[in-house]
């Protein structure tokens, strides 16, 4: 089996982040985000004195996006080739990764509508900024599925060599947990459990950014069950 | 197997573990109500008397007690780090 | 992979020491330690919020009902006694007995659920609810994620139960029996951290 196409996948996951990162934080500056709590009026200067770093932040945003396709291919073909393997965990790993994919596409457009004319009602500018980082934030309810799914599976694996090594399932389980501390954000506009607190963003955004970079660890070192004989 | 039954703690024992880990709940209800203690000594006794306790279950129901070093090592420094960190946070912070 | 080396570390320890053994598995003690240290942050940031607003969290919390939870305390020690109970009556190969005091463990977890809602039922009534105060956000946070983790562990001791059931006692199972008692005694544990947090300290 042909292997190489998997291991360049397999920088899909790093290379998002990077590039996803750059734009967030470097260009976008939404690290530490917009707040919750800010009026109207505050967050609309921000997106009126901030457009054209804002723009390109979006942009890199917007690319590193793709990078995540190619990557959870690579991790849906190692999952097929488990022993054990259960289809139903592989698709529900399938669905979450691609409406992840469509969460980041629509969240990224979001602030694009915030900024591509900042000039409006500072009402709009706010609306469209909640949403998108509401968006950001409460996919942290869904993207757990996906790693107690990918976790699952590798504990199903029973092959003497496995693909995945068992300690990555509980890590998987780990940062499912980690993640889930968002979950309520639409209530509070401060504190650590709003969409700029402690348990709401700065956890999860650990845990997320380094699932793709453990996956990736992970995935370059594991090999084809053909290959190994 | 046979590692397993070598360190298997007795029934008894496990009963007295839990018996005194009841009595430590009432304790600390009790030193909660108690109106004679300053209220930072008994924040302080209420937390050493439960990490007490939490540090009970690691080593006997958890059997951390038998386990490899490292993972003793790790649990302990765990209860140690957090119950400082808390009676610090709690009693001594303000004065930063 | 550093946690490779520690497997290995760890496996050769035990070679050397006839006394240790590593119940369950490695990645079993990796996720518990992993929630261990997310429960700290959660209880720094409790302690920190409440030496801020001191006397609006002791206003609050003279509204909790320490009853309920000297109750869920004991329910859960409890639970975690019968869960030993059982891995010892396993062991021991022992099913049926092993397999009952699973039931009575299942059964205190469920007991706790109840209590819980019971007691979250009684706040809310009172007028107390997440957006209260600070105290309240973080009394039902923290309980509400100390209660998923009551529902997972009931989770996995019902598996465990069902697995036993059709399969019997294998030396798999008593793997399966260890690291369900493991995730079992942390959620006990974590409760013991947060009940004196929450309910007690002055």
């Amino acid at each position: 089996m042909n292997d190489s196409y998997l291991r360049l996948c397999s920088w899909g996951g790093p290379i998002f982040c990077v590039l996803f990162l750059i734009g967030f934080i470097g260009f976008a500056d939404f690290m530490p985000p917009i707040s919750p709590a800010n009026s109207a009026q505050e967050v609309a200067d921000i997106y009126k004195n901030d457009a054209t770093s804002i723009k390109i932040g979006l942009i890199f945003m917007m690319i590193a996006t793709s990078f995540t396709m190619p990557f959870v291919s690579a991790i849906i073909t190692r999952m097929k080739q488990m022993q054990n393997s259960s289809p139903t965990l592989v698709t529900t790993f399938v669905i979450v990764s691609a409406a992840l994919s469509c969460f980041l596409f629509v969240l990224i457009c979001s602030w694009a509508v915030s900024s591509f004319r900042a000039d409006r009602a500072p009402e709009i500018i706010q609306a469209f900024n909640d949403f998108a980082f509401i968006l950001l934030i409460w996919p942290v309810s869904l993207i757990p599925v996906s790693y107690i799914a990918l976790g699952l599976a590798i504990l199903a694996d029973n092959k003497q060599q496995p693909i995945f090594p068992r300690w990555f399932a509980f890590l998987n389980f780990w940062f499912a947990v980690l993640a889930y501390g968002g979950c309520l954000l639409i209530f509070f506009h401060e504190g650590p459990f709003a969409w700029d607190g402690l348990i709401a963003f700065w956890i999860p955004a650990v845990a997320f950014f380094g699932w793709y970079i453990v996956t990736s660890v992970v995935l370059l070192q594991s090999k084809s069950p053909a290959l190994e004989k | 197997m046979q590692l397993q039954q070598a360190h298997t703690s007795s029934l008894t024992k496990d009963i007295i573990i839990w018996f005194g880990l009841v009595v430590f709940t009432l304790i600390s209800f009790v030193i909660g109500h108690e109106q004679s203690l300053s209220a930072e000594y008994a924040t302080m006794a209420i937390l050493l008397v439960s990490f007490i306790k939490v540090r009970l279950i690691i080593r006997y129901f958890m059997e951390v007690k038998y386990a490899p070093k490292a993972l003793k090592i790790a649990f302990d420094l765990w209860c140690l780090i957090v119950c400082a960190m808390l009676i610090f946070i709690l009693l001594f912070s303000s004065a930063i | 992979m550093s946690s490779s080396e520690s497997t290995v570390a760890l496996s050769t320890d035990s070679n050397n020491n006839h006394q240790a053994y590593l119940p369950s598995e490695l990645g079993v003690w990796m996720f518990v330690f992993g929630d261990l240290l997310i429960f700290s942050v959660l209880f720094a940031s409790y302690a920190w919020e409440r030496v801020q607003q001191h006397s609006i969290f002791l206003i609050s919390q003279n509204e909790l009902s320490q009853t309920f939870g000297v109750i869920n305390t004991i329910l859960l020690l409890t639970g975690s006694l019968f869960v030993v109970l059982a891995l010892h009556s396993a062991r021991n190969n022992k099913l049926s007995q092993t397999k009952k005091l699973l039931l009575l463990a299942i059964a205190t977890g469920v007991g706790f659920f109840i209590n819980k809602v019971f007691e979250y039922k009684d706040k809310v009534s009172d007028g107390f609810t997440l957006l209260t105060n600070d105290f309240f956000m973080f009394y039902y946070m923290l309980t509400g994620i100390h209660l998923l983790h009551v529902c997972v562990g009931t989770g996995a001791l019902i598996y465990l139960y069902k697995r036993l059931s059709c399969q019997g006692i294998s030396t798999d199972n008593i793997k399966h029996l260890e690291s369900g008692g493991i995730i079992w005694h942390m959620v006990d544990l974590l409760w013991i951290a947060l009940f004196p947090l929450l309910y007690l300290i002055k």
